[in-house]
């Protein structure tokens, strides 16, 4: 856990290894909690499929998602070259960063330059991905977060448990004991209303003292310059309209080549990621206000290498609207921070490793590859045969634990043996039925917890076929398409 | 520093070449279509916490806005529009922080969308753009022939935008605490929209 707590102290602490089921083992552990977790977050599934229905074309407008990023990422480099020239000239500075480090770099020199202290923030995942926060308050530059989420989790100096719903893993009694402690609420209170309306006050002050305001982008259009924005709460709006300073962090991958497109996203973007039709605020910035500046930083770290692969690619058409998380069983049961990482669920488990595959190399077997991300991603990103390419790919790098690598070694031996394979069968049909119940339930074997063995079947699958009627006329055998297998990449 | 990035982040870009994939047209004979343009807007805005109005015209719209609560209570109320005067000095606020006490604001909006409720709110319908996030309530005046079905209509209307413009789809509003829906986050705490029919 410690490496959660150490939110503000920097980069250095996200390199160890993190076993999944390990870090999920704290949230697993409080039941009640983990249930509530679940069910929350099966609602958002379940609002998100009442928006998608309501509009008949949906599957239409996931096709031109899918076909309109697949097409900016093959003219990247000429659609990167046009925003920067239409946002120049509508009055933006555009920076260009390779990596985080140099994307911090360009923030703190921005700040610095205008003598700014005290900076709101909205929300970002790129920043979060940089650690900008530790970066600039290391600097003596005060950072407030302003998505309500987020600044509950500021104030307890965690990390955001989701990529929409940064709190989601919180309870109002939590957050009525955060508010208590850091902004005065009555003790015990935990009504969502009150809370709401202190954070409300407490965070008016913060915008109107603000020298700086940093926002994420959504989208930005290669065709105009401008860049695009969506929140509930107003935060970015208020923050992107006060202070003189705007700055807009944003991936290479956030790129659209024409207004119109926006068309298409912002009609998937919310009802797959909250079940609203919109987001109450789309905000749209071409240049800076009168009188003030807008900086806009395109950051690569790591984007254009995800780019290179033609098995990842596709991962990089992400909207970042948390729907593979809202759906996906593994994460609704352990947690957004068991995935040590800024991106949990789903997207997250194929983002992670290629940053770092030795890191991140138990996310990708954290699924029980049952496609309902695949099914729900707004934009068609294959999740699941991702996930299951990550696993390939970590066995051909010989980072799977013993534990894995030698069942699977003996599994490919049988399978390719069918003499050998019967023996196993007629051994495993007579342990099943004389071992000691103590002998595979222990503390050694993890399987086993929650878990029973099967009941042992007379006779195998092989015997049994052989003693039914045939029909009089065999049927047809049918072979799967290689093509279409489900576990081929596409 | 950045020059060198721009050139090496494009460098490395291009030297990995995609396959063409070509950039779709909408066909719009596939996208939804509502009988009652102002019926699905008011359903859609009032599913999003928006409160809808419907006015036979502007001249309807005062007395509606004595019936609200928070409007009789308001200290300041500023307009844009012109046959509904608010009471404050629009001239003597020159920065956005001189708006933190607007209580309400009135504002007319040029385009509607029927499938999810929002206006559009181009900077150009404001005295200065932090008006419509930083006022306690907001009300909107817009006519229902200037609703569009989907956001596809939105933005074939539109056009090009100067400098900045604001879909608004209901009142401010967050579920970050326990997912329980609170309206008045940080921008608007109702959103009142009148709507000319």
């Amino acid at each position: 856990m410690d490496r959660y707590q150490s939110r503000r102290k920097g980069t250095t602490t996200m390199k160890s290894t993190v076993d999944h089921p390990t870090a999920a083992k704290p949230f697993v552990a409080n039941q009640e909690r983990m249930k509530w977790h679940d069910g929350a977050l099966w609602f958002v599934r379940e609002k998100r499929d009442r928006q998608a229905h309501s509009i008949p074309e949906w599957e239409y407008l996931r096709e031109l998602a899918s076909q309109t990023k697949a097409h900016t990422q093959a003219n990247l480099a000429e659609y990167l070259e046009a925003f920067e020239r239409q946002a120049t000239a509508a009055g933006a500075v555009v920076h260009w960063a390779a990596d985080a480090e140099e994307h911090n770099a360009i923030v703190l020199g921005l700040l610095q330059k205008n003598n700014v202290q005290r900076v709101v923030k909205s929300k970002s995942m790129l920043t979060e991905e940089c650690h900008l926060n530790p970066y600039l308050e290391a600097q003596g530059i005060e950072v407030v977060d302003t998505d309500l989420g987020e600044r509950i989790i500021q104030l307890r100096d965690e990390p955001p448990s989701h990529i929409v719903l940064p709190a989601i893993h919180l309870k109002k009694g939590d957050v009525g004991e955060t508010f208590h402690e850091h902004l005065g609420t009555e003790k015990g209170a935990s009504d969502p209303k009150y809370l709401t309306e202190a954070a409300r006050q407490h965070l008016r002050d913060r915008f109107l003292n603000a020298q700086a305001g940093i926002t994420g982008v959504n989208f930005a259009i290669a065709e105009t310059g401008g860049v695009t924005v969506c929140t509930n709460e107003g935060n970015a709006d208020l923050g992107a309209s006060l202070p003189p300073l705007h700055i807009a962090c944003m991936g290479i991958e956030k790129l659209i080549p024409r207004q119109a497109d926006l068309g298409i996203f912002l009609r998937l973007l919310a009802r797959s990621a909250t079940g609203q039709p919109i987001t109450t605020y789309s905000s749209h910035f071409l240049g800076p206000r009168e009188g003030g500046q807008l900086h806009i930083v395109l950051v690569d770290n790591g984007r254009s290498s995800i780019r290179d692969r033609d098995e990842f690619r596709e991962a990089l058409n992400c909207i970042r609207c948390g729907a593979c998380m809202n759906t996906c069983p593994v994460y609704r049961r352990s947690g957004g921070h068991s995935y040590a990482s800024v991106v949990p669920g789903p997207i997250g488990s194929v983002l992670s490793p290629a940053a770092d595959t030795e890191q991140h190399k138990s996310l990708p077997f954290a699924c029980s590859l049952c496609g309902s991300c695949t099914d729900v991603c707004p934009v068609k990103i294959p999740l699941h045969h991702q996930l299951l390419a990550w696993r390939q790919e970590i066995g051909r790098e010989g980072l799977l634990p013993v534990s894995k690598r030698m069942p699977m070694k003996a599994a490919a031996a049988l399978f390719a043996r069918p003499r050998l394979f019967a023996v196993a069968g007629w051994f495993g049909r007579f342990a099943l039925r004389v071992l000691p119940h103590a002998l595979t339930h222990n503390r050694l074997n993890t399987w086993a917890v929650a878990r029973e063995l099967p009941i042992a079947p007379k006779k195998s699958f092989r015997s049994w076929y052989r003693d039914q009627d045939r029909p009089a006329n065999s049927l047809p055998i049918v072979t799967p398409d290689p093509e279409s297998s489900p576990t081929k990449n596409r | 520093m950045t020059s060198s990035s721009r050139q090496s982040i494009l460098d490395r870009v291009r030297s990995r070449s995609l396959p063409e994939a070509p950039l779709p047209e909408l066909d719009h004979d596939r996208l939804i279509r509502f009988d009652d343009l102002a019926d699905a807007f008011q359903h859609s805005a009032e599913s999003v916490g928006a409160t809808v109005i419907r006015c036979r015209s502007i001249d309807e719209v005062p007395e509606h806005l004595l019936k609200i609560d928070s409007f009789r209570e308001a200290d300041e109320f500023a307009s844009t529009i012109e046959k509904i005067p608010g009471n404050v000095q629009v001239s003597s606020r020159t920065s956005g922080h001189d708006w933190a006490s607007l209580d309400w604001l009135l504002i007319q909006s040029r385009l509607g969308v029927a499938e999810n409720g929002a206006v559009w709110v181009p900077t150009q319908e404001l005295n200065n753009r932090v008006q419509v996030f930083i006022t306690q309530h907001l009300g909107v005046v817009l006519k229902a022939e200037d609703l569009v079905h989907h956001m596809h209509g939105a933005y074939e209307s539109i056009g090009a935008i100067e400098r900045y413009g604001v879909f608004v789809s209901g009142p401010s509003k967050t579920a970050d605490i326990e997912q329980s829906l609170v309206l008045g986050a940080h921008g608007c705490r109702t959103l009142t929209l009148f709507l000319l029919v």
